[in-house]
């Protein structure tokens, strides 16, 4: 490769950059600049905003969190997979038992976790 | 002085400079993003029966985006007391950038690209994958209820469909044999790969509608539920940040689908216009087509609920990618 194209994208960086450091540097010189307290209170919808405090959030996804570690992993394995493929053609058929193995194991998978739902754990309510 | 003028003329009016600065360079990512605004506002308006920006400027109202830009420019920037505040301010501004860093490697033609690579498609995939994390950072740094539950929503919905994204691309890399967006777009000289690859066509449209939080997958910002999600705080150039990086990123994506399922810059010959110029046209006009898709859904459908958000993608869109991948790699070996 020549030194064309590293040039053309190093002033292209060099000017997204000009670009995004201007915009943020715009307003302020624009902007009037009004000092308020109520100016910087966080959103509440019109509610009294509430004081900080530390509550336990109710988010249970574990099921989901397993699924991406796991199907992150088979990512990496196939896509090494599908350059193996181009790469060796002789070991072609063993990795398309492979693909369609995944597919079968992913389709049964899919079908059998019908109904997986986000599980909301109220305190003092137990598991809904 | 003249000679410093005329080695600046020279750099100016050089290849490397009119492709980085101009086309397909900075000045058209930037229009084109403007340009997909406009045209959303005026597509939902004829789904609404309304008539949409027509006041400013003489042609269809296409001063009004200027003016909304110029107003977000001068709006004074407010940071919320709780929040972190150099994350706060730091956070949309990377966001915006990032996805400017995506179309560098996109070609729009056979001479129409900066910075051509072996592996473009990876850079691609690698840039629209880190571009969230900003704008997840950038909800935290709020500290506030509604940004907290909108970067939650955010975070589950982004990884729930970037796997998918991934695994749709490999069957179009098994029967390209290549990492190269160029090579790509060459191996569908005969056959668009729509046609051999629907699935993958399908699961990638509509990892690509998640990933930029399109309707129906707009839960992060759904503005009824949680004012606007994890952009409530932002006001402002900052908020201006984040649509950017947010259009940004859906105009690559519809470039992106275009390069790799629909023939890239391959069409009929257009009497009287070269090539050059008819490729990207082309081009265009197909990432268009999709982008006036992912765009009218939003005239047309409601949000849907998480729970099946998230069942879609680990449940049903995972699967039908690594079938996909088996009849690719079937294809390649046994048809093809």
């Amino acid at each position: 490769m020549g030194l064309s194209p590293i040039l053309a994208l190093t002033i292209y960086v060099i000017l997204a950059v000009l670009t995004v450091v201007l915009m943020a540097i715009l307003p302020f010189i624009l902007a009037p600049w009004k000092h308020s307290i109520k100016k910087k209170v966080s959103f509440e919808c019109g509610q009294t905003p509430l004081p900080s405090r530390e509550q336990e959030f109710p988010y249970e996804y574990f099921p989901y969190l397993i699924a991406y570690i796991t199907y992150a992993i088979i990512g990496v394995v196939v896509f090494i997979s599908s350059i193996t493929l181009i790469e060796a053609p002789h070991l072609a058929e063993r990795i398309l038992i492979f693909f369609g193995s995944l597919s079968v194991g992913a389709l049964f998978i899919g079908s059998m976790l019908r109904g997986l739902k986000q599980r909301l754990r109220y305190e003092g309510a137990g598991e809904r | 002085m003249n000679g410093v003028l005329e080695s600046l003329l020279k750099f100016i009016l050089s290849e490397e400079f009119i492709r980085a600065a101009i086309f397909p360079g900075i000045t058209f990512v930037l229009f084109y993003a403007l340009f997909t605004v406009w045209y959303e506002r005026k597509l939902l308006a004829r789904v609404a029966l309304r008539i949409g920006p027509l006041h400013v400027g003489k042609v269809a109202g296409i001063l009004q985006l200027v003016a909304d830009a110029v107003k977000l420019l001068t709006k004074e920037v407010v940071i919320p007391s709780k929040s972190s505040r150099k994350v706060f301010f730091i956070s949309p501004v990377i966001g915006g950038f990032i996805p400017l860093l995506i179309f560098p490697f996109m070609p729009l033609g056979e001479r129409w690209v900066i910075f051509p690579s072996d592996v473009s498609l990876l850079i691609v995939f690698a840039v629209i994958a880190i571009s969230p994390i900003p704008f997840i950072i950038a909800a935290w740094a709020s500290r506030s209820k509604y940004p907290f539950i909108g970067m939650i929503r955010l975070g589950f919905q982004l990884f729930a469909y970037e796997v998918p994204l991934f695994l749709a691309l490999i069957p179009v890399i098994i029967l390209s044999g290549s990492l190269d967006l160029k090579d790509i777009v060459y191996a569908q000289q005969t056959i668009p790969f729509i046609l051999l690859l629907p699935l993958s066509f399908i699961v990638f449209l509509i990892s690509s509608i998640a990933e930029v939080e399109r309707i129906p997958f707009d839960l992060p910002t759904a503005e009824q539920e949680l004012v606007a999600g994890w952009t409530t705080e932002y006001s402002g150039v900052l908020l201006e940040f984040i649509q950017l990086g947010v259009y940004l990123k859906a105009d690559a994506l519809a470039i992106l689908t275009s390069l790799l399922f629909l023939g890239g810059w391959h069409g009929p010959d257009i009497p009287f216009i070269p090539p050059d110029i008819e490729q990207p046209l082309w081009l265009l006009l197909k990432s268009l087509v999709l982008l006036s898709f992912i765009l009218f859904l939003r005239g047309v459908y409601p949000r849907i609920t998480i729970d099946r958000l998230l069942d879609i993608g680990w449940r049903i869109l995972i699967p039908l990618a690594l079938l996909n991948i088996f009849i690719a790699a079937f294809l390649k070996i046994y048809i093809l």
